[in-house]
């Protein structure tokens, strides 16, 4: 088998190549991170220097990192769980007592998903002001939820569907309502997609900038809105940006990586039968 | 049969009927109810404040008909924006998609700490826009102290500028290196539901790699494929932290796609009435494509 | 007192009807069949008795109790899945408590209960187990525990044994008859398979495109075939259903046969010339001389204990004879056929049986 060879050989190179090419930036920010700004614009670019930690000290002096990264985190996991509590019923009615309406109220649902946020900041903001929300972590929750459920809803249900009928059937004989079907049935038995689910969720609301920019500041702002208000001043301090960047993607970087596994396992989108 | 009784005596669950067809409403309300409102509120007042003439700087507001819609409409530079909006959808599609597939098929395979390079390859997806911006903007492209500036010097070629000379590239690279991930992670799940078997018999056959590739592995993956571009296109239409950071839209509006513009012509103006018409418009121009798009993949869902 | 009555019931999907007006009466602790080929609407007609369907027409009394609009689980109704529908995630005690645990039945009485039925079905030593790890019998047992620990009026069970090997089904096929004893339970039965249903009924009821073909005891329907669908669908092998016309001569009533040839027949009510069909069981068909016909042997299968010969009687037409003898003939002989006339079923053209 010495063309097997050959191929493990080749995919190994080559797996490797595109994984490093695809890394690198992330690489290159983490070294510059712990450079002075010195080395960080040495030419030719230095591999080899002495590490610093002064970029994060000062980093921490000019923006609250600890209130940021910690409204990202209530940001992420509250909208994620909201979204989730409110889709997973709504799924279940789609996925297990379908209408003829049910295809269409799905892609009515998707459709939203394509109202650009640009759009619709103005009378958004407006909206903020007259309720006393602007700046809330109430109001970023709220708007991130939404612009998620859309998909929430549909990644549900494209689990809930894998689910045999006759499994809540006998639920229903044992006298189990839609409330405690999905309770004692559907979320243990649909708990990978679940998760999954959850963790697309957590990570594309971490990294939502649109809305935390235009509608947060000091109080309730995330990481994103903190390393958008960074890169103006600092736009030439290498050094102490990328030390920035790296202290907000890191968490969700490290979180993305550790759950990759469960991550990876979900994402079908009931696009593979 | 005297618990058979006291079965009976059970609550009936009256409140749904005893059909397939479960009354669904009070489940599904919650879902539909705030979509509907996030999708017809803060549309009704757009569309009703882009008929006003309304600056921040200069309240109150006055009814101005269809001026702001006139404003928009004969900008010169409308039909570049739509374009750019267009291709910053289309050419990262293209760019995404293959690459995915692509990668999907080599990481799929064995090879030796496969699972530590797909670690490192869907390293991108989780870096917020903003950042993944400005690492591209400073470390790597800057003309003078970025990495392929010196990479092109010690070849002993001209760095280029890619900001000045080819910035819409630049913002496609961007773009592209953010999203392959996304796509690879959604084609890599759906390799793993391949019959193996399937790929065994056209062996058999006598299908080479590039045969079976392509009238086997190929087909298999038009249903997430299908997926990804749906999700794709809804991210690459409102492209505008990586424009923000990178290049403000410019040189002049060749960067600038409509989310942009509308932030750089109504917002950054603070005239609320030209912004809710720019809104009105991407909504229009987002629904187009979305009917196109959604009507193509609704089959494959 | 746990009787069912299905009064008119009828059952719509859109414009389709698929069960088209079925009157029935299971009386208490009867064990009652439905059979028939696949499509012919039975699970549905078992689903709307356990309320998973709605009723489109007529009336479900259960005890005497109009039941059409009471959810599944209050209608004392246990169910068995064609595929046992366990709840993978719980433990075989779980599973079996569940409803128990729904009904906020305290936990000692539930463990009491739980342990009580996994006696009967011999599984006391894996109720710690996750279905995942149980064989397909013992699957089986469970979904059967599941439905005996609610002490329900019914049982209805939808084609339980289909997803077991041969062997298997026959064990099953028994220890669900001495269930049925020991439980002293009303049971409605679905299943696809005639010999299930031959086996375990107290009554048959024979469903054919959402219609009763007939209801009766397994030796009524094998005996007294209402119409040529239940006489093909009941017995095994295949009873033969051979096409003639009538004709009288001398006095005497014979069938042509398709194939040519003459048989005489006992008297019918129909004209000259009239398409009926003959039904003769295949263990009713002899292989001896001074037979009313004669054929060609052109297939022979040796089971053993039984030996199955295919006869050719002109025109393709194979009749399937069923004897004891090993060797009985040799494929290409030229066989005479006799049969006992009282064992001889005559359909009209309608298909119905005559007399």
């Amino acid at each position: 088998m010495v063309k097997n060879k050959r191929a493990l050989v080749i995919r190994t190179v080559l797996g490797w190549l595109i994984a490093f090419i695809m890394a690198f930036p992330v690489f290159w920010m983490t070294l510059a991170a712990f450079k002075t700004e010195m080395d960080a614009y040495a030419s030719p670019p230095l591999l080899v220097f002495t590490p610093t930690l002064e970029n994060f000290a000062e980093m921490n002096q000019r923006v609250d990192y600890v209130r940021h990264a910690w409204n990202s985190v209530l940001v992420a996991l509250g909208s994620t769980f909201l979204g989730i509590l409110i889709a997973a019923p709504a799924a279940y009615v789609m996925a297990f007592h379908p209408t003829k309406r049910t295809r269409s109220i799905m892609l009515w649902m998707l459709s939203t998903k394509f109202m650009p946020a640009v759009g619709v900041l103005v009378p958004m903001y407006l909206m903020l002001v007259w309720l006393d929300l602007l700046d809330t972590r109430t109001a970023l929750i709220t708007i991130t939820l939404l612009s998620n459920l859309p998909l929430v809803v549909w990644m549900l249900y494209s689990y809930f569907k894998e689910v045999p009928a006759e499994i809540l059937e006998a639920g229903r004989m044992d006298g189990a309502g839609p409330l405690k079907q999905l309770r004692y049935l559907l979320v243990p038995l649909a708990t990978p997609g679940i998760s999954s689910t959850a963790l697309l969720c957590i990570i594309l609301s971490w990294n939502e900038s649109f809305w935390c920019i235009n509608v947060t500041a000091v109080d309730s702002g995330t990481l994103a809105l903190a390393i958008a208000s960074f890169s103006n001043p600092e736009g030439y301090f290498w050094a102490k940006l990328s030390a920035a960047s790296l202290a907000s993607v890191a968490p969700i970087l490290i979180f993305g990586w550790v759950t990759q596994r469960q991550l990876v396992r979900g994402l079908t989108f009931g696009a593979v039968k | 049969m005297e618990n058979a009784t006291a079965m009976s005596s059970l609550p009936t669950g009256s409140w749904f009927k005893p059909t397939r067809t479960v009354r669904a409403w009070p489940l599904m309300a919650p879902a539909v109810g705030l979509l509907l409102i996030w999708a017809i509120v803060p549309l009704a007042l757009t569309l009703w404040y882009s008929f006003q003439g309304y600056n921040l700087l200069s309240p109150p507001a006055t009814f101005v008909g269809l001026e702001n819609y006139y404003f928009l409409l004969t900008d010169p530079d409308l039909p570049r924006v739509v374009w750019n909006t267009l291709v910053l959808v289309l050419v990262p599609l293209v760019v995404t998609v293959t690459a995915g597939v692509l990668l999907a098929v080599l990481y799929d395979g064995p090879f030796f700490g496969r699972g530590i390079a797909r670690l490192l390859v869907i390293a991108p997806f989780f870096v917020m826009p903003t950042v993944s911006a400005l690492i591209w903007k400073n470390l790597l492209m800057h003309p003078v102290y970025g990495l392929f500036a010196w990479l092109s010097r010690s070849f002993g070629m001209q760095p280029i500028d890619w900001f000045t000379n080819h910035p819409m590239t630049a913002i496609i690279i961007i773009i592209s290196w953010q999203w392959i991930p996304f796509a690879t992670l959604i084609l890599l799940t759906a390799m793993q539901s391949l019959d193996r078997e399937q790929l065994e018999a056209a062996r058999m056959d006598g299908a080479g790699a590039t045969t079976s590739f392509i009238f086997i592995t190929l087909p298999h993956l038009a249903r997430p494929v299908a997926v990804v571009v749906m999700l794709e296109t809804i991210f690459f239409l409102a492209i505008y932290a990586e424009i923000l950071v990178t290049t403000v839209g410019g040189p002049g509006v060749i960067t600038t796609n409509i989310p942009f513009y509308i932030y750089s012509r109504g917002l950054l103006g603070y005239d609320v009435g030209v912004a809710s018409a720019g809104g009105i418009f991407a909504i229009i121009v987002a629904n187009i494509v979305a009917f196109f798009f959604v009507r193509a993949i609704a089959r494959q869902l | 007192m746990s009787g069912v009555e299905l009064k008119s019931v009828r059952k719509n999907y859109g414009a389709v009807e698929v069960i088209k007006g079925v009157d029935l009466t299971v009386r208490d602790r009867e064990f009652v069949v439905f059979v028939g080929p696949s499509g012919c609407g039975k699970s549905t007609l078992l689903r709307m008795i356990a309320g998973l369907e709605e009723i489109t027409v007529g009336d479900l009394l259960i005890d005497g109790a109009r039941m059409n609009d009471v959810s599944p689980d209050a209608r004392g109704l246990a169910m068995v899945f064609q595929s046992y529908a366990l709840y993978p995630h719980m433990t075989v005690a779980g599973n079996m408590g569940f409803a128990l645990m729904l009904a906020g039945v305290p936990k000692a009485e539930r463990d009491l209960k739980v342990r009580q039925a996994a006696k009967i079905l011999q599984l006391e030593a894996l109720l710690d187990r996750k279905p995942g790890q149980l064989s397909g019998g013992q699957r089986q047992r469970v979904a059967i525990g599941r439905a005996i620990v609610r002490e329900p009026k019914v049982f209805l069970f939808d084609e339980p044994l289909s997803n077991l090997d041969a062997a298997l089904r026959v064990q099953m096929r028994v220890e669900l008859a001495k269930l049925h004893r020991d439980l002293n339970a009303t049971m409605i039965y679905v299943t696809h398979d005639q010999v299930e249903a031959m086996t375990m009924a107290d009554r048959i009821l024979v469903l054919r495109a959402g219609i009763v073909e007939q209801v009766g005891s397994p030796l009524d329907l094998y005996n007294k075939p209402a119409n040529t669908f239940v006489a093909g669908f009941i017995g095994s092998p295949k009873m033969n259903l051979v096409g003639a016309s009538v004709s009288r001569r001398d006095g005497q009533t014979f069938a042509f046969l398709d194939g040519g040839q003459r048989l005489p027949i006992g008297d019918v009510s129909l004209k000259d010339g009239a398409g009926i069909t003959l039904g003769l069981r295949p263990e009713a068909l002899l292989l001896s001389a001074g037979g009313a016909a004669r054929g060609e042997v052109s297939v022979i299968e040796h089971l053993g204990g039984e030996t199955l010969v295919y006869v050719d009687i002109g025109k393709g037409q194979l009749l399937t004879i069923k004897t004891g003898d090993q060797q009985p003939a040799r494929v290409g002989d030229i066989v005479p056929i006799s049969f006992d006339p009282s064992r001889l079923h005559l359909f009209g053209p309608d298909g119905q049986a005559l007399n």
